[in-house]
Parts: structure tokens; C-alpha cells; sequence
């Protein structure tokens, strides 16, 4: 069951101290290839990749996740986004270009065993302990990656910390996290739920209250802040839904959703469009 | 999906004969004759034989259903008609190969000279040995026409015509095949696929449909998703072994069971777990449409322009593989996961 009291940090962005209770979920769009329990958590992708993350170096183990299934869907489309943009700048095959417009991923909600010693990245107290340039501003920069917050990374793991939550670049409400070391130990093995998802990037003149067309990178002007979701089956949707493993538990099954962080006055009725 | 089998035939034309869908006209006067040819037609797999004893029935034959090859007695309730049998197909239907089957030796000549693709004379010890074998490659024949035909009307007008009076080689059959797989996965791969081609693809046994389920293959065992997506691509057990350097027989227990005992190695459960990093990535790359995975794992010098190219380019993916081993298998992930 989602509690938004199993994430321990300061909302008064006051102290750095934070963890991640008994109980907690963790959510993570895997690819569906690498979908599994044991391989949710590893961070094996980031050490294999000469790519760099917003708190790893290249080849850096390093795990991302959320407590917010928004916050997931969010951030991979700004990913997606920017693969599509970098792969028609570097002339990539069309059949490349086109693509990086749609993904199939697994929705992992991950039930753990307490991790503590995080760092809560939106606090007063890292910008005094660790780093003066991580600031209420700039741990938001909406970029991919940026130096400092690598050298932010270094330092927590330096320090022995387990890991750093911190707001979405994304989306607004709830927090990512990530994690700095192996935690497959820490998922709870009685709690299994994954959802198929498809992720599309969609064009700019998309009207929302009609159904999802075709995107073609060639054609269309891609939409610079929004991008669509479908869960593909209701049923593992709405069981999700009556085990309340999901942040936020009404998200419509379909929709498009920013990929910039922005206020909404009812949530999440006004953060998706479906 | 057809249960596990990886073709046996790898790179080079990669015929999946099981899955070949022809039909065979059978036009012969003699009952006999006819019902131990049509038994001999129907033992090759996925033929319909469809027969006449007369002119006048072959020709409505021919007008009722597509062929791919006719075989044809010269001589018919006495009287020669192959003359003007050839000069009906050549004329009306091009396309279909055409063998005449006679006991006149003496006509071997004539049906050559009026259009016959192969004449072949009656043994007197019934052996259909030799027959057997040229109606499968007159089968091909007639379809490799058809397929050639559809190119031509796709833009490729560069495209040797296949033989009038022979039968094709398999050096010809390649260039066919690697054409039309080319060209069949491009224009799906740009949403603009030609039904035709790859209904003849199809039925040629060149092409598989598939149709993909997401959910359960997400769902699968990390041996049984390499095993799937080795059979999407189209790679053969001895190249997947020959990329690992272990023995076609440990490979396929791993992809069996999920383990072996030479994978006790941690490397090359490692190198296993990257092989399905690249494989997925070529799954997405195919928008999630393993029917043109084939064409993506063979395909080399696809990223001329590219200004990163992958390390396979030159190669082809499955070929950089084969040839690179676990290293390839290493270089290609930090490739893909740059992107």
C-alpha cells in the first residue's frame, strides 16, 4: 500500500537527512527486457553505459526511480525527447529516428526493506554540508545532467550514503531517487507488480480531447513538453489500483503528460489530458 | 510462433522451406501416371496440386487459382498439344515455370524451343527422382518471377529477370531474396509496406508473421526472451554458439533452461545478459515488429550518414557478432546505451 509517510524526508527543505522506510514503493519504468525483480534494482545498466545521468558519471553504478508513477512517465518521455532530437542531429536511419517516437516498458512497483542514510538533495542543509551550487534552483535545471550535481554525487557516496531523493525536473509533485548501491536485497520478494506501459512522443499540433495520432518525426513537429502514456492492460491496471500501489491512485489508464515541471490546481486530474 | 527451431540455413538465403505456400497445375491423360505424380507433388510440404487431364480443363485450371509451376504431359489423348500448352502460359502466364514431363524423347527439342523452362523424359523405371527435384526448383522459379515481377512494379528495374528456359541458380535466388527482404522490411519499417511482396514473401517461405505479444514475452525468463528474439533474428544455434565459444549443445541448454553448466561462468552470464540488452535494442528499433528483425540484424552500411556509427555497420549486426564474439557483444551495448 502506497503511504506517502514511507518517505522520510524534510518538506521544509530544512535537513539533508532522509530515508526510505520498511514498506516503502518504489516505482520504475524498466525496459522490458531487464523487467524482473532481481534485476530492478541492480544499477548494472548505468555501469555498462558510456552516458552519463544527473547523479552518475559515465559507468557509474546508479539506480533511478520515483515514488510518483507521473514522475516515472515523466522523465522518460523527456528522455525520449531528447534521444529523438540527437538522433536526427547525428543523421541518424530514418527507421532509427522513427523509433525513439514509442517504447514499451514495464511499470515496476517495487515493495523494500528500509534503506537509510539518503540525502534529500532540496534541503538548505546540503547546500551548507556538501555542495553550495545544489539549490532550491539549480537542483531542478531542466538539462539531462550537469557537472556539479556529478561532483554532488561523488561527494554523498563518498560520505557512505546510500543514495539522493530529489525533485523531478519534470514534474512537480513527489520526488526520484537515486540509488548509489546494489539494493536487489531490499525488495520485499511478496509484493510482485508490473504494468505494461507504451510511452509515444506526440506532435505538436496533437489535439488532446481527440484520439492519439501518429507521430512522424519527418512530418510533425514534436511537442517540446508533453508526451502520451497507456497502461495496455486494464486489468493489471485495476488490480494495481485495489492493492493501492499507486501514486496517484486515480491516474487515468491513458493520457498525455508534461515533461516540465508546472503547477496544477487538482491532482492528477489536471496533470494528464485524457 | 512455431515452436523453437532456428532454420538451418543462417546468413545466406535464409529459406524456411516448412513454411513455403505453392500451388502446382498437373496436367497428364494417364491415371496412373497422373495420381503417382500428384502423390509425388503433394509430399513437398505446404504444395496444393491441382490437376487436369485435358486441355480444356488445364486451361480452366490455370485461370482459377495462382500457380507457381505446371508440369505438363506433351502429348494428350493422342494428340501433341505441348506446343500450344507452352504458348498458352508463356502468352497469358509468364510467371508460372514450366516443365514439360514426356515419354517422347524426340520433343525435348521442341518444348525448349517453344518455352519450356525444363523438359524432362519419362524414365521407364518410374524413378521420380530427377522430377522430384526440378518441380521443387521449378516451384522457386515461378515464385522468384512473381517476387521479381513485384519489385520491378516497386522501382527496382535493375533486377535480372530470372531465366526463361533454365532454372534458377541459387546464386540468383540469393540476390531475390536479399532484394526483396530488403525491400519489404524497409517499406514496412516506413509504414508504407506493399501487401503483395510480402504475401509472396510469405508463401515463398522467405517471411514470417508474426504476431507479437508484448505482455507475456515482458514476462518471460531472460533465456526464453533470447530465445525468442534469436529466433526473430533469424540466428542459427551454431552462431549464437560460435559468438559465446561454447558448443552448440551447451547453448541450447541454456536457452532451454535457463542455465549450463560452461555459463557457470560469470562472463559469459554476463555476455548472456548483454546479448538480450542488444537483441531488445533491435526489437525497439523494429517498432517492436519482429517480422523486419531479420532485416535489421543482417543489414550492414544502414548508417552511411550516421555521424556515430555503430561498430557493426560495416558488418551487419549478427555478422559483427559472429565475428567479434563476446567483445562485439560488449562494444556494441556501450554503443547502443551512448545513443
Amino acid at each position: 500500500m502506497y503511504s506517502e509517510d514511507a518517505y522520510e524526508y524534510d518538506r521544509n527543505h530544512d535537513s539533508y537527512v532522509a530515508k526510505l522506510r520498511d514498506g516503502a514503493l518504489l516505482y520504475r519504468l524498466a525496459s522490458m527486457q531487464h523487467c524482473s525483480r532481481e534485476d530492478a534494482l541492480t544499477g548494472a545498466g548505468s555501469l555498462e553505459a558510456p552516458v552519463k545521468g544527473r547523479f552518475n558519471t559515465a559507468q557509474q553504478r546508479t539506480t533511478y526511480c520515483t515514488n510518483n508513477v507521473l514522475v516515472c512517465i515523466a522523465e522518460v518521455l523527456f528522455h525520449m525527447y531528447r534521444r529523438a532530437l540527437r538522433a536526427i542531429e547525428n543523421r541518424a536511419p530514418a527507421h532509427e529516428i522513427r523509433a525513439t517516437m514509442r517504447e514499451k516498458r514495464c511499470l515496476l512497483v517495487l515493495r523494500i526493506h528500509e534503506i537509510d542514510g539518503m540525502v534529500y538533495a532540496d534541503s538548505k542543509d546540503v547546500a551548507l554540508d556538501f555542495d553550495p551550487r545544489v539549490c532550491g534552483a539549480s537542483v531542478v535545471f531542466p538539462d539531462p545532467y550537469y557537472k556539479f550535481l556529478w561532483e554532488f554525487g561523488d561527494e554523498v557516496r563518498s560520505r557512505g550514503k546510500k543514495g539522493i531523493l530529489y525533485p523531478s525536473a519534470r514534474h512537480l509533485n513527489d520526488v526520484c531517487i537515486a540509488l548509489f548501491y546494489d539494493e536487489t536485497e531490499r525488495i520485499d520478494p511478496n509484493f510482485d507488480i508490473a504494468l505494461d506501459i507504451e510511452l509515444r512522443l506526440v506532435a505538436e499540433d496533437q489535439d488532446y480531447t481527440q484520439p492519439l495520432r501518429s507521430c512522424d518525426p519527418f512530418d510533425d513537429k514534436l511537442h517540446a513538453t508533453m508526451g502520451y502514456y497507456c497502461f495496455t492492460n486494464s486489468t493489471e491496471l485495476e488490480n494495481a489500483r485495489t492493492a493501492i500501489a499507486l501514486n496517484p491512485l486515480d491516474i487515468p489508464a491513458s493520457g498525455m503528460v508534461d515533461f516540465v515541471r508546472r503547477q496544477y490546481r487538482a491532482y492528477p486530474a489536471h496533470a494528464v489530458c485524457s | 510462433m512455431p515452436d523453437y527451431d532456428f532454420p538451418n540455413e543462417g546468413y545466406g538465403v535464409a529459406v524456411v522451406t516448412s513454411a513455403i505456400s505453392t500451388q502446382v497445375a498437373l496436367l497428364d491423360d494417364e491415371a496412373e501416371e497422373l495420381e503417382k505424380l500428384r502423390v509425388e507433388l503433394a509430399s513437398f510440404p505446404g504444395t496444393t496440386v491441382h490437376e487436369a487431364t485435358d486441355y480444356k480443363g488445364f486451361r480452366k485450371l490455370i485461370e482459377s487459382f495462382q500457380f507457381d509451376a505446371a508440369s505438363i504431359d506433351w502429348e494428350l489423348h493422342g494428340v501433341e498439344k505441348g506446343k500450344e500448352i507452352l504458348g498458352f502460359l508463356r502468352k497469358d502466364y509468364p510467371e508460372i515455370a514450366r516443365v514439360v514431363f514426356t515419354k517422347h524423347e524426340r520433343r525435348k527439342k521442341d518444348a525448349m524451343l517453344y518455352g519450356a523452362d525444363v523438359c524432362l523424359i519419362k524414365r521407364l523405371d518410374d524413378d521420380l527422382n530427377e522430377y522430384h527435384d526440378v518441380m521443387e526448383r521449378a516451384v522457386r522459379l515461378g515464385l522468384a518471377r512473381r517476387i521479381v515481377k513485384q519489385l520491378r512494379q516497386l522501382g527496382h528495374s535493375d533486377l535480372t529477370d530470372p531465366p526463361a528456359g533454365a532454372l534458377l541458380d541459387e546464386e540468383s535466388e540469393i540476390v531475390i531474396f536479399e532484394t526483396a527482404i530488403q525491400t519489404a522490411s524497409a517499406r514496412r519499417l516506413e509504414g508504407r509496406e506493399d501487401t503483395d511482396l510480402r504475401a509472396l514473401l510469405l508463401r515463398r517461405g522467405w517471411w514470417r508473421e508474426i504476431d507479437f505479444n508484448g505482455s507475456s514475452y515482458a514476462r518471460s525468463a531472460k533465456h526464453q526472451k533470447v530465445r525468442l528474439l534469436a529466433e526473430y533474428v533469424n540466428a542459427s544455434l551454431d552462431e549464437l554458439a560460435t559468438i559465446f565459444g561454447v558448443s552448440p549443445q551447451a547453448f541450447e541448454t541454456m536457452l532451454q533452461e535457463g542455465n549450463s553448466a560452461e555459463f557457470a561462468d560469470r562472463t559469459l552470464m554476463d555476455a548472456f545478459d548483454r546479448l538480450l540488452s542488444v537483441m531488445g535494442y533491435v526489437l525497439r528499433l523494429s517498432g517492436y515488429d519482429p517480422e523486419v528483425m531479420p532485416y535489421l540484424w543482417r543489414a550492414h552500411d544502414l548508417y552511411d550518414r550516421r555521424l556515430e556509427k555503430p561498430p557493426w555497420d560495416e558488418l551487419g549486426l549478427g555478422k559483427y557478432l559472429d565475428t567479434h564474439g563476446l567483445r562485439g557483444i560488449y562494444e556494441s551495448l556501450i554503443w547502443i546505451r551512448g545513443h
